[in-house]
């Protein structure tokens, strides 16, 4: 358990500075555009290049805000559940949200193999798409392990409702 | 199975996964493709769900969230929310509740280049709260006027509930922004006109502080040179049609960037967590809104959003009283979710019936906004009260969850009166927007 858990942390923290990367990426590519552009010189292209790296900035940083619990969830109900309720509710919407996001990361990937056999590319700069889809279906795979990984800590009871 | 009553069962499904502390963001995304599965068919929604993904988070549009709150956490980081304070303190200082005045006008003035509420709380908490508590402010005075005045950053623009809002019924995000201005400056005044009634009827609630003389107030804002220079940019830029969104935001990371290196404000770790808090809040966002897309289109295909406008407009009631009932729903549901999230599962329902009823899209935007604003300070779930507590228990150990919900009460009024202003006179939304090539 622990060495599946140790690596996987690893892999988040790797994707977590590729994310960190694209987000600055993303001002710089359209700093450099709008000020070629007040000179005559826009950058071709920078609206596509920016795009990418804002989806592949969010499905990076999918594992890191799974594990900082940013996501909005409504605590009122279920503080109020005795520790039982508790635990079978987080054993429940963590299969869920395993199951959905498993299943996301699957069709991700089919979806970015797809468009790299029907030979689609990106609109202005022809860039193969499907390597930035393929790069989201990673990040959610990693996503999906992560919230497995939890489900496991509940079902051992390594981890507290 | 009915689409309708599908619909409807799927819509309950979802509500008791979020009571179950499912997040909202993977409730709306699970029961959007299974209801999808079932009303058309297990390969369609397959197909859905990795295309709607997809394709929201490669979106350009959106691509002007993450920007916009890096740009918020840099000047976070850079130390521009305290000097806002002390140059907004210099000025108001001496009156009673000067230093509450203080704090909510610098809540708006960082909420120029901060796009979320409990953020501009959280800051401003740090900043406000430990020298009112100085100067034997009350308990509910100090941290009451943090809670609501960080709903100011959520109404002053960039604002990401605006931006979301903008992308979910198609309208310009630019005119949207220049539609909050006004308002915004407006709440102010109506937050500062309830602290001077309460200080007023409870003078030991917010006494006066010590006067600056006219030439310190000017250095003060010497200091601030830099942040307008940034938000003329950012906004002007917008509203002269220079830039799109995403390249307004992008100017202002570099602006907040450069001004703060070349005046040493910024260390490399402020920068890097920085980039880090922006991670978390971007993916955060950009997961409501895909769960609110992959929702919509299970609910487009129930049928429920038109459904609701036709019964709706065939009503024997007339319009505000419709509007006054939406309203109502928004506040209420506000009590219980994130402003964002909430906006995100109810405007397409609301959207078709507003517009029918012959409403302003910038302007119901903006009232929205205004709304929820109440909700992120009024209990049970008041975020806001919640970040301030949190904060306080730091900074200023003793005050009492309670006297924060009660210090709030003023500003709920204050934001009440607002409203009503806008529906009054809506050109005070429509009039800036109006003014745009």
């Amino acid at each position: 358990m622990n060495a599946p858990a140790s690596t996987l942390s690893v892999i988040e923290r790797a994707m977590r500075a590729l994310a960190a990367c694209c987000l600055a990426g993303m001002a710089l590519v359209t700093v450099i555009d709008v000020t070629g552009r007040a000179f005559g010189y826009p950058l071709f292209g920078s609206e596509e290049i920016t795009a990418f790296m804002a989806a592949l900035a969010v499905a990076m940083s999918l594992p890191y805000a799974h594990r900082e619990r940013s996501h909005i969830a409504v605590e009122l109900f279920y503080t109020r559940l005795g520790r039982k309720a508790r635990l079978t509710a987080s054993l429940l919407t963590n299969t869920l949200s395993f199951a959905v996001f498993a299943t996301l990361g699957w069709r991700m990937l089919d979806f970015a193999l797809d468009t790299r056999d029907s030979g689609e590319v990106s609109m202005n700069l022809g860039m193969p798409e499907w390597i930035v889809m393929a790069a989201v279906a990673a990040g959610v795979a990693v996503f999906a392990l992560m919230i497995l990984t939890s489900l496991l800590r509940l079902i051992t009871g390594s981890e507290a409702v | 199975m009915d689409p309708m009553i599908s619909g409807l069962v799927g819509t309950l499904v979802m509500l008791a996964l979020m009571a179950l502390r499912m997040p909202v963001a993977y409730a709306m995304m699970l029961t959007g493709t299974a209801g999808f599965a079932l009303l058309i068919s297990p390969q369609a929604a397959l197909s859905l769900l990795p295309r709607e993904v997809y394709s929201t988070f490669a979106s350009y549009d959106l691509s002007t969230i993450p920007l916009f709150i890096l740009m918020g956490q840099l000047a976070f980081h850079a130390g521009v929310s305290k000097r806002l304070y002390q140059t907004a303190y210099r000025f108001l200082g001496h009156v009673r509740g000067g230093l509450a005045m203080a704090t909510v006008s610098a809540c708006t003035a960082f909420g120029a280049v901060c796009g979320s509420s409990p953020a501009t709380a959280a800051t401003m908490s740090s900043v406000g709260i430990p020298e009112m508590k100085r100067y034997g402010y009350s308990d509910a005075l100090a941290a009451g006027t943090v809670a609501s005045g960080g709903g100011l950053g959520m109404i002053m623009p960039p604002s990401v509930v605006l931006i979301v809002y903008g992308v979910l019924t198609e309208q310009s995000i630019g005119r949207l922004f220049m539609a909050g201005i006004v308002p915004a400056l407006l709440l102010t005044l109506l937050f500062i006109a309830a602290i001077a009634t309460m200080c007023t009827m409870s003078p030991e609630s917010g006494p006066r502080g010590e006067r600056s003389g006219w030439g310190e107030r000017f250095r003060s804002l010497g200091g601030l040179s830099d942040t307008l220079i940034v938000f003329a940019l950012v906004i002007g830029g917008m509203f002269k049609g220079l830039f799109t969104p995403t390249e307004a935001a992008s100017v202002g990371v570099a602006g907040v960037l450069g001004v703060s290196v070349i005046r040493r404000r910024l260390s490399w770790n402020g920068f890097v967590q920085a980039l880090l808090e922006t991670l978390r809040t971007s993916c955060m966002v950009m997961m409501l809104i895909a769960g609110a897309v992959v929702f919509g289109k299970f609910l487009a295909v129930t049928r429920i959003p038109f459904e609701m406008a036709g019964v709706v407009a065939g009503l024997d009631l007339p319009g505000w009283a419709i509007m006054a009932a939406i309203l109502g729903i928004y506040f209420l549901g506000g009590c219980f979710m994130d402003s964002l999230a909430l906006v995100m599962l109810t405007v397409p329902i609301f959207f078709p019936v507003v517009l029918g009823l012959g409403y302003d899209p910038l302007w119901f935007g903006v009232v929205i906004v205004l709304v929820t604003e109440m909700g992120v300070i009024t209990p049970p779930v008041g975020i806001n009260v919640y970040v301030v507590y949190g904060m306080t228990r730091k900074i200023a150990p003793g005050i009492a969850l309670e006297s924060i919900f009660q210090g709030i009460v003023p500003f709920l009024l204050a934001i009440v009166a607002g409203i009503t202003l806008l529906f009054l006179v809506p050109e005070a939304v429509l009039w800036l927007p109006g003014l745009m090539n």
